[in-house]
């Protein structure tokens, strides 16, 4: 008896013995279902961002026209006529002498916050014999009645200078063309 | 009795080669994953910055100035594109001399939101009259770099400044060669445009076509670079 316990191998059975392999099995399906989770994660990042990008620039070219921008009226047209699905998006015209100089609405502070779009944006007073309601068009463009925040998921920023006609009524001379600073935000919610 | 004396076939050997395989393959994967996209990523950006030079192209040429010296736009009683007061410099004389202020002033301008993290330069080239450049303007980012001492590896950054310079290369070679090949990616945007001189009578005398072109590219170090294309310091 002695002599079979000495020459008889660790054998517990045929499940017994599989037992000891069950661990790096668990931990190597463990190990793979986590990293597959994360690159799965990661390329839905990316390709959102990518898409995100793309969006940009063609939100961007629509309203450039060409980096000249005639009246406020045609770049409401090109704002209408802009079509964008599952992103949040706004464009607006700052002064880009204002901005050069930190003078105007960025007195004290040379930065674009794109919480504070519409208090930057340029607009053009309608004249004392303008039948519209409005007394000034805000050269603002945006799909989203919420406004972006700092904070928003997948923020992008761009901007492009391009120039806009202004009114014969706003300098000595008549017309003028003057340097802008398209800001174009897109933002998920 | 006889299976009681066999030895248990274990599958642990089978198991740990699985889990090494396994390693291997998420290894691969996670290595796949940082670097999925960053061409992608690099070609957006390049894309953004090409529009973004050739809109401040554009902005440059066609935004009005005043035609005197020191008036705002508002106040102006006479105001033209600054591409036409600009020619009609030209025409004078066959020198772009009083709106030197002008273009730097409009450059520097359009160029702010990119004034931190780019260099530049903005050139009127005349390939067809004796290929001379017309106006040359380069933009740096100047940083002082220190050591404590000579052996240390840590190197301090100081001082940014952003320092204008009028340059006169000898040839567009010259400034391939000594600046554009040596800076990285760079973003261009070129126009052409007709230069013609005229007599005192207003009749034109010779006529031009001018290459106007803005590059962008990241700060780099260019040692040696304003002497090869002889420049000095912008003073208005």
């Amino acid at each position: 008896m002695v002599f079979l316990m000495f020459s008889s191998k660790g054998f517990l059975g045929p499940i017994g013995d599989d037992l000891p392999s069950l661990i790096p099995l668990v931990f190597s399906l463990v190990l793979f279902f986590t990293t597959f989770t994360f690159a799965f994660n990661a390329f839905e990042s990316r390709n959102s961002y990518f898409d995100d990008s793309v969006n940009i620039l063609t939100i961007s070219s629509s309203l450039k026209q060409g980096s000249y921008i005639l009246n406020h009226s045609q770049f409401l047209e090109s704002c209408n006529g802009l079509s964008v699905s599952r992103l949040n998006f706004k464009v607006a015209l700052v002064s880009l002498d204002d901005y050069a100089n930190g003078t105007g609405p960025f007195a004290g502070n040379q930065r674009i916050d794109v919480e504070s779009l519409d208090d930057l944006a340029y607009f053009v007073s309608n004249p004392p014999n303008d039948s519209s309601a409005l007394d000034k068009n805000v050269f603002v463009c945006s799909n989203s009645s919420k406004p972006p925040k700092n904070n928003s998921n997948n923020l992008l920023l761009r901007l492009y200078p391009v120039t806009l006609e202004t009114h014969e009524f706003e300098t000595k001379a008549g017309f003028a063309v003057k340097p802008m600073l398209m800001v174009v935000v897109t933002w998920h919610s | 009795m006889a299976q009681l004396n066999e030895k248990g076939q274990a599958a642990l050997t089978d198991s740990l080669f699985f889990l090494v395989i396994v390693s291997g393959l998420c290894t691969f994967l996670f290595f796949f994953v940082s670097n999925y996209g960053q061409l992608l990523d690099q070609h957006l950006l390049r894309e953004y910055r090409q529009e973004y030079a050739s809109s401040a192209l554009k902005t440059i040429m066609y935004s009005s100035t005043a035609r005197l010296e020191g008036v705002s736009l508002k106040d102006a009683a006479e105001i033209d594109y600054l591409l036409a007061y600009v020619k009609e410099d030209y025409a004078d004389d066959g020198v772009i001399d009083e709106s030197q202020n002008k273009l730097k002033n409009a450059v520097s301008e359009a160029l702010s939101p990119f004034n931190q993290n780019s260099d530049y330069i903005f050139y009127i080239y005349f390939p067809t009259d004796s290929e001379k450049f017309g106006y040359f303007l380069l933009k740096l980012n100047s940083r002082t770099m220190s050591k404590d001492k000579p052996t240390d590896r840590n190197v301090s950054i100081s001082g940014s400044a952003i320092k204008y310079f009028l340059c006169k290369p000898v040839s567009l070679t010259d400034v391939t060669l000594k600046l554009l090949t040596k800076v990285g990616d760079v973003s261009q945007s070129n126009g052409r445009s007709k230069f013609v001189r005229v007599d005192a009578d207003g009749k034109e005398t010779a006529s031009s076509i001018a290459q106007i072109t803005l590059a962008i590219w990241v700060p780099t170090e260019l040692p040696n670079v304003l002497a090869a294309l002889n420049c000095t310091s912008f003073t208005t």
